[in-house]
């Protein structure tokens, strides 16, 4: 069984497009930032590919309904029928073809628990539910990667766009964030509330996400990228750990994190405050962790 | 003690003041807004009596006087009398296992029963019986109306009686959105299509969190201020942008 991401449409949106970023240098840091954010070094990176938004919940959806690599089910008398765990399609299901000649039933539940671990679900539901065009939370850095299962959503999507998709290093998001810019906030020194999703005065007043495709609380960087400040944090690929003041090329973060975390970047609908909002802040949190307040957006290289 | 209504007269104002809201029936929540304010569903109350103003400064310190209770931590701009008394929790009001609390000072005082509204009762007499409309005054958000930082940022919360950004709606109150957020009787819950009848939230849940309506001075989007606008906090939060009113029984 071939993908083709004609399939798939909401993941097909977003793969044609991926906006190109040109290879450069940049200051990564701020000298008047945070102890986290110093020193500022010199980073160059190569050309590469992001997605103008964050992963949508559209997207997820196509990647909670697949089952994977195509594993042969056992199940005497005729194929085994598997309920897809996301029942908006009512009855439907995955029949998958079976060996011939397969009738002990410990081969069966053998077979069957193996299969089981490549059916992947939706994450539990946020309080405002599942919007197709909002960004998809309550899905951890293993999730997204594959660390923890068989089958993460990276693999997925990768196999079918027909070219490796992965999260951003931490320097690609905050290379991207600035967009040639050199300004406190993506769109300039001056906090502005109306060019972003966050909350204003408590945690969470925002209530929710909002979709990645409004036109009001938005702002879009000249390399054609919006929610790199507000709506949801976004998980890096680096480890999160301190700067050095080396100059790096490509640089991935450390090999070994001090507190075990994967950087996350961008702020939410959640937090309340503007700092969060500038390009150079830094969190983190464990990847085995998720949130309704955290989701992702893909990068890929350039051919 | 002389627990006489007359050794607390900006009490006595306040519930003599209290304005009748009658008995109806209304549509409760957004078919437009955001998904926490869905489904829209019917909902009949019985009448009740609305504080017309939120609960102020010089309120609270009567029943800080009456009952040895501190006054809160002040905001910024510190407690002036006449405004929205704020930084006080839900159970600073309505006290804790049933016990203390400013509601049951203000009953004592008045001889019956005040309490929080519940969010149905809040939503009702906010809407001021023009109930299909957006926001208290009609359809449109209009700066003029309410107290709150649009067009201009808001340092404070603002004297309960004031001659310009203010709203009277059709029963009689003022400050349902805008100026203090307001703490309601209700735990925080979904809705559902079910008509109800003078709901009061569910009895207990694992969410601790309470209902806040109405917005308030720090805010400027507009989305804020609507009729059906819901917030929750936990029974312990205070915030310089977060009080109260009374509600009672039809008298």
């Amino acid at each position: 069984m071939s993908k083709r991401l004609d399939d798939y449409p909401h993941l097909k949106a977003y793969i044609d497009t991926l906006c190109t970023l040109p290879g450069g240098t940049f200051q990564m840091g701020s000298l008047t930032g945070k102890a986290t954010e110093q020193p500022v070094h010199s980073v160059t990176l190569s050309p590469f590919q992001m997605g103008a938004t964050p992963v949508t919940v559209g997207i997820w959806r196509e990647f909670a309904l697949e089952l994977g690599p195509v594993i042969p089910s056992l199940s005497p008398p005729g194929p085994m029928e598997l309920r897809n765990p996301w029942e908006s399609a009512a009855g439907e299901s995955h029949n998958l073809i079976y060996p011939p000649g397969a009738n002990d039933p410990e081969v069966v539940k053998m077979w069957n628990d193996y299969a089981s671990m490549f059916i992947t679900e939706m994450p539990d539901e946020p309080q405002w539910g599942w919007i197709d065009n909002h960004p998809i939370v309550g899905i951890s850095w293993n999730r997204i990667m594959g660390m923890d299962c068989k089958f993460g959503f990276c693999e997925w999507a990768s196999e079918i766009a027909g070219f490796e998709v992965t999260l951003p290093t931490d320097a690609q998001w905050e290379y991207a964030a600035r967009a040639g810019t050199e300004t406190m906030y993506p769109w300039g020194d001056e906090y502005d509330s109306s060019l972003t999703w966050t909350s204003g005065k408590r945690f969470a007043d925002a209530r929710q996400t909002q979709a990645v495709d409004r036109t009001s609380n938005i702002y879009k960087n000249a390399f054609g990228l919006t929610d790199m400040g507000g709506n949801v944090w976004q998980w890096c690929l680096d480890w999160y750990g301190p700067y050095t003041d080396e100059d790096q090329n490509d640089p991935a973060g450390p090999a070994v994190s001090p507190n075990g975390s994967k950087v996350m970047r961008g702020a939410s609908w959640v937090t309340n405050n503007s700092d969060y909002v500038r390009c150079n802040y830094r969190a983190s949190y464990l990847p085995t962790s998720n949130d309704d307040g955290i989701g992702f957006r893909l990068v890929a290289g350039v051919s | 003690m002389n627990n006489s209504c007359y050794n607390y007269p900006a009490l006595k104002a306040y519930v003599d003041a209290l304005c009748i809201i009658p008995a109806g029936t209304f549509q409760m929540g957004s078919a437009s807004g955001y998904v926490i304010e869905k489904p829209v569903h019917s909902v009949t109350l019985s009448a009740f009596r609305m504080g017309e103003t939120p609960i102020t400064v010089a309120i609270w310190r009567e029943y800080c006087a009456a009952t040895g209770t501190t006054l809160p931590p002040a905001p910024e701009w510190d407690f002036l009398d006449e405004h929205p008394i704020v930084n006080v929790s839900w159970n600073d009001i309505m006290g804790v296992d049933g016990k203390g609390g400013f509601c049951a000072w203000a009953s004592d005082v008045a001889g019956f029963p005040l309490t929080l509204p519940t969010e149905a009762q809040f939503e009702y007499s906010a809407r001021g019986g023009q109930s299909w409309l957006e926001y208290p005054w009609g359809n449109g958000f209009d700066d003029s109306k309410l107290w709150c930082s649009k067009p201009t940022d808001r340092k404070s919360t603002a004297p309960v009686i004031r001659p310009s950004n203010i709203f009277r709606n059709g029963y009689g109150l003022t400050d349902m959105v805008g100026n203090v957020w307001h703490w309601c009787f209700n735990l925080y819950a979904p809705y559902t299509s079910a008509s109800e009848t003078d709901p009061i939230g569910p009895n207990s849940s694992s969410d601790t969190r309470r209902c806040v309506r109405g917005g308030s001075w720090y805010y400027d989007d507009p989305d804020f201020f609507r009729c059906a606008n819901r917030g929750w906090l936990g029974p312990d939060s205070r915030d310089d942008d977060i009080g109260f009113r009374l509600s009672a029984g039809p008298g």
